[in-house]
């Protein structure tokens, strides 16, 4: 039995059937990566913000197109910035700052380009969220940490738990 | 008088003009930019105030490559949304807004909290007036309750309800051009004449303009909806639209 810092003191029947519980999302590293794909269709607009003559649209979970917007009857799409996960952005002095998953890029845009110059991990995320769900009273499947990277947990049937949040 | 809810978001900025001449994306100019109405992150005064699930975490933004973070506050309820608005920090969450100030912006102070039942969308800040939208939906309430309301906010810390009324799926606003536009979602836009700010009256439906979030620039107005973001412009006062990014 796995016991995690997470699991409390008070130990819970485990049943050896399925229940009801909360399972880690995980991805892995190459799942975060970011990188630049030719203009696309927008399909699925999320949050939109105004930076200058640019005007980026966020496409919801995959990322950021760069819009010229110089001309609002034609405004030009330059290019992707594919950003898994991402949902939120800000821009200050050319960087724009965006959510990748559970961790806040920087990224410095130009209009041709862009650079990845800065990660901050888990910034969207509680350090515990990574090894136990938020719920109380819950079984859980046990963070196993070479599945990837805990970016969220889901209400499942799982078998045998061997955690549980008090 | 009954306590009164508020959910301000970012749409903020709205009347201030976002389309200024220049370089695109162009790095030192020292400003940032104008976002919709959910952020989560809300940059004023060089610092950046970031909502997690039950925390707020102040980054100083100095040096602006390496965000350095200097706070994280714990707040109550499972925040949504940040918005900066002049010295105030609004952080909606799903049970009310929590109002802090940022005269020390490293340490925002909390003032207090306006309860509301339900939550799930943007207000903009008028003046002394506040506009606030409520919809009902499956991730927002399980109420049946989908209202554009008029706040007082001239005492922040006595927020008074002053007008109602009823929308269909209300969601972001926006001011353009002096009038009150709110997205109906797929069902359209609204456009409400504001020249009694306390008491906006419709003026125009715009059925066939779906809309789910609006930035006003200068003489645009930049419209998102499910299908794609398209601007428009005025001619005379009926809106306009000029392009469609798809």
């Amino acid at each position: 039995m796995i016991f995690l810092i997470s699991c409390d003191p008070f130990v819970p029947t485990f049943p050896n059937g399925v229940v009801e519980g909360m399972r880690p999302v995980y991805v892995d590293s190459v799942s975060f990566a970011i990188t630049r794909q030719e203009s696309r269709a927008v399909v699925n607009p999320g949050k939109i913000y105004v930076y200058g003559n640019a005007l980026l649209i966020n496409e919801v979970d995959e990322g950021i197109h760069v819009i010229d917007n110089s001309d609002k009857t034609n405004p030009k799409n330059l290019f992707f910035i594919n950003i898994p996960g991402n949902t939120d952005m800000a821009v200050k002095d050319g960087l724009i700052y965006a959510n990748n998953h559970t961790d806040m890029v920087v990224i410095k845009v130009s209009e041709t380009d862009f650079e990845t110059v800065n990660r901050i991990e888990n910034l969207f995320f509680e350090p515990l969220q990574t090894e136990r769900p938020d719920q109380h009273d819950v079984y859980f499947e046990c963070v196993d940490q070479s599945k990837g990277k805990v970016i969220g947990w889901e209400v499942a049937m799982i078998k045998a738990p061997e955690c549980y949040r008090k | 008088m009954k306590k009164l809810l508020l959910l301000l978001l970012p749409v903020i900025l709205s009347c201030s003009g976002g389309d200024s001449d220049g370089i695109i994306l162009g790095p030192g100019e020292g400003t940032s930019g104008i976002g919709g109405s959910t952020a989560r992150f809300a940059i004023r005064n060089g610092y950046m105030y970031v909502s997690t699930n039950s925390k707020l975490k102040v980054l100083d933004l100095k040096d602006a490559t390496h965000p350095n973070l200097v706070n994280t506050v714990t707040t109550f309820g499972n925040l949504e949304t940040a918005v900066a608005y002049e010295n105030l920090l609004f952080l909606g969450a799903n049970d009310g807004v929590y109002i802090y100030d940022l005269i020390d912006p490293v340490h925002p102070d909390y003032i207090t909290k306006f309860t509301h039942q339900t939550g799930c969308d943007p207000v903009i800040a008028n003046g002394n007036v506040a506009y606030l939208t409520i919809r009902d939906g499956q991730t927002c309430t399980f109420r049946n309750v989908n209202q554009l309301i008029t706040i007082d906010i001239s005492d922040l810390t006595n927020p008074v309800g002053l007008d109602t009324i009823s929308m269909i799926r209300p969601r972001g606003l926006s001011i353009f051009n002096g009038s009150l536009y709110v997205g109906e979602g797929a069902f359209g836009l609204k456009k409400f004449d504001i020249t009694t700010p306390y008491e906006p009256k419709l003026d125009t439906f715009y059925a066939d303009i779906p809309a789910n979030d609006m930035i006003a620039l200068t003489s645009e107005m930049i419209v998102t909806a499910g299908s794609g973001v398209s601007q428009f412009n005025l001619v005379g006062d009926t809106l306009n639209q000029i392009s469609t990014i798809k």
